[in-house]
């Protein structure tokens, strides 16, 4: 119930979430977090555990030994959440990608969304903060959906 | 304020705060001046068209393609880091297209590109939801040659067009109109027939070097 009143209130709290990439994105992340940007004008603040967050955003390829940790973190956040993936490796594996044909890393376990369910894609290796703030805007609206739904039901 | 005063200015708070004076001019004081002196954040994402002319020059975003320039020649695509750039030659047409959630934005691509058909643009804003469904492309075509004889794909139309531009531009002048006669018929083959009907076409270099 407390969820769903704050993403009426348009004030999603987001929760990083690293699965084995390179940093660039994660330094972008924090990057859009700066004063220079100040996402805490649309309420949007970085929490330091998944069970406050409405927005998990996921960087990196997801490595196979991430997979259980990744799913944990997503069951953690409370319902209803939005997924954002954050950079060319989360989006469809980026340099990494051809790892169905075989072509890929042996250890890496796909894009993100094989194992989690993606609402936003935001491609960039890595993206500018300005392009990460306009992912996780196009998420708040994805949210505000999810929690009408909800309590229409 | 302009840059003289600034820089006196600077050098004055420096030295009231024991630091050497000529080191004043440093990133981070600039910075912390200017953010004294007007409103720090960016207010992205906004209505307000000024704020997308803050996109710093050279920036790599989204792919830009000029078709006309466009060879089709796939040099693009095997320069390509992340494999994201890739062609396909169906019926008559080669299809390249760039997948833009893989590229990397390298510049490689780019680089590479001997017509300058290929640019990468300003636009950064490439986020969607899945609920578009496709992956945001970037896609253009060149239409397919085919062997005179055997009928297999060769290369684009346009770049045997470049071929014969390029080969009529370097060769000794002697031999311009010799070669001339013979390069539409010698590209229009593959390799293998070319072999073949070397003879029968009268197209085989021996007879330039037995004159």
């Amino acid at each position: 119930m407390v969820a769903e009143r704050r993403s009426f209130l348009y004030s999603p709290w987001v929760f990083h979430l690293h699965c084995g990439g390179c940093n660039g994105c994660d330094i972008e992340i924090l990057a859009a977090l700066t004063p220079r940007y100040d996402v805490e004008r649309f309420g949007i603040r970085l929490v330091d555990t998944p069970r406050h967050a409405d927005i998990l955003l996921v960087t990196g390829p997801l490595s196979k030994q991430v997979i259980s940790f990744a799913r944990r973190v997503y069951e953690q956040v409370p319902e209803p959440k939005v997924v954002v993936a954050v950079g060319a490796c989360a989006c469809s594996g980026g340099v990494f990608a051809g790892i169905d044909t075989g072509e890929g890393n042996y250890a890496l376990a796909g894009p993100v969304d094989k194992v989690l369910p993606v609402d936003v894609y935001v491609p960039g290796c890595p993206p500018k903060p300005e392009a990460i703030i306009r992912g996780v805007v196009q998420a708040i609206k994805i949210l505000a959906e999810k929690a009408a739904t909800r309590a229409r039901s | 304020m302009n840059h003289e005063a600034e820089q006196i200015f600077l050098s004055r708070i420096a030295l009231q705060h024991g630091l050497p004076g000529d080191h004043v001019s440093s990133t981070l004081v600039r910075e912390l001046l200017r953010g004294l002196k007007r409103a720090f954040t960016i207010g992205y994402p906004s209505t307000t068209p000024r704020l997308y002319s803050q996109v710093p020059e050279g920036l790599r975003g989204r792919h830009s393609i000029d078709e006309e320039k466009c060879i089709g020649c796939g040099a693009c695509a095997r320069r390509c880091s992340s494999g994201a750039l890739k062609f396909e030659d169906t019926g008559g047409t080669r299809k390249l297209g760039v997948d833009l959630e893989e590229c990397i934005f390298c510049y490689r691509c780019v680089e590479i590109c001997p017509e300058e058909a290929l640019s990468l643009s300003t636009e950064f804003e490439l986020s969607h939801t899945s609920a578009e469904g496709q992956r945001s492309r970037v896609e253009w075509t060149s239409e397919l040659a085919f062997c005179t004889n055997c009928g297999t794909p060769l290369t684009t139309e346009k770049q045997l067009e470049r071929v014969r531009e390029r080969v009529l531009e370097n060769i000794d002048p002697s031999m311009r109109e010799l070669m001339e006669k013979d390069l539409d018929t010698y590209l229009r083959y593959c390799p293998k027939c070319r072999r073949e009907l070397a003879y029968r076409l009268s197209i085989h270099p021996a007879k330039y070097y037995l004159r």
